[in-house]
């Protein structure tokens, strides 16, 4: 396992190693915490201890979870677009009178688009927040997080195209 | 809607190759030496979503609760990789969200717009998910299972 010290990651620095490098699976931290690295580890550290505040119950989540939802089709172009997407194949689908099996395949096509939106756009303010500079690193963490969109589109055209198209040309030859 | 451009110059090509150039071992303090350790670091999280997220303890009894009824009205298996990835995708955007929120707790400490902005969105991820495959569920298994209840023909 690694044993290294905790940096802030500011400059390019090479890790150096813990002070007790002899202890295993241990990872001891600038202010010398011992954090366990063993796969029990991280199921044992508290999130309350480092959170500001914390879900009371399923509600709140549901809240918030709308109230993202808002911000993604206010401000979001993509998401404005996925939505234009989505209401076109559910047009579409109704039109071709499409099977139950094709509604779920395009649900779940859809879905992924969606998802990795929201998940891009979440990762694109983390990383906001916890920056203001340009650091590589930012860089990396938002344009993977876009590729990861790109991908769900990728995927969702692949089902569209197996799904859909198909059926499109049999509707347009008559 | 922005216009796809190819890269028509040299600078256009390095804008895009650029990413793929930064190391980011210059940048991380740890780094995963082995896929081994990947596999450890991704069991360790899994336990601890189990451990300390009541969310996700509700999802692995619906989780179990769906595939059981899925067995039981004995559906094809082609419904049943559906409703895999259904809710393989639900835990995705779960797991994504708790480590948004712990990426957004450990770059600030403060009430900051962005961290609510962060922690809202990744929480509708998980939504999104839960709307997808609350459809792809009723799409599959609402039909055999009413059909078995007697309440269609």
């Amino acid at each position: 396992m690694i044993d290294s010290e905790l940096q802030s990651g500011e400059i390019p620095q090479p890790p150096e190693p813990a002070p007790d490098a002899e202890k295993k699976n241990v990872l001891v931290t600038p202010s010398g915490e011992e954090i366990d690295m063993s796969i029990l580890g991280t199921m044992k550290i508290d999130p309350k201890g480092g959170g500001t505040s914390k879900n009371a119950n399923r509600l709140a989540s549901f809240k918030y979870g709308v109230a993202g939802l808002l911000y993604l089709l206010k401000r979001e172009q993509s998401i404005q677009l996925a939505t234009a997407v989505t209401v076109i194949t559910i047009v579409v689908g109704f039109w071709l009178n499409i099977p139950s099996f094709y509604w779920a395949m395009i649900t779940l096509g859809l879905g992924a688009v969606w998802i990795t939106e929201a998940l891009n756009t979440a990762i694109e303010a983390t990383i906001d927040l916890s920056t203001d500079e340009i650091h590589p690193m930012a860089k990396i963490g938002k344009d993977v997080a876009s590729t990861a969109s790109l991908l769900a589109v990728i995927v969702f055209l692949t089902v569209v195209f197996f799904t859909l198209v198909p059926r499109i040309l049999d509707q347009l030859n008559g | 809607m922005a216009r796809l451009q190819l890269p028509k110059s040299k600078e256009m090509l390095d804008s895009i190759t650029g990413t793929m150039k930064i190391n980011p071992d210059v940048y991380s303090p740890i780094t995963s030496t082995s896929r081994l350790s990947s596999f450890g670091y991704a069991v360790a999280g899994w336990l601890y979503m189990l451990r300390r997220q009541k969310n996700t303890r509700i999802q692995a009894v619906a989780s179990v609760i769906v595939m059981g009824i899925a067995l039981w009205l004995q559906v094809s298996l082609t419904e049943i990789a559906l409703l895999v990835i259904a809710i393989t995708l639900v835990w995705m955007a779960e797991f994504f969200n708790a480590a948004v929120e712990a990426a957004v707790n450990l770059a600030t400490s403060d009430l900051h717009p962005m961290a609510k902005v962060g922690k809202d969105v990744a929480s509708a991820a998980v939504l999104l998910g839960v709307v997808a495959a609350i459809i792809v569920g009723l799409l599959v298994l609402a039909p055999p299972l009413l059909a078995r209840l007697g309440l269609i023909v």
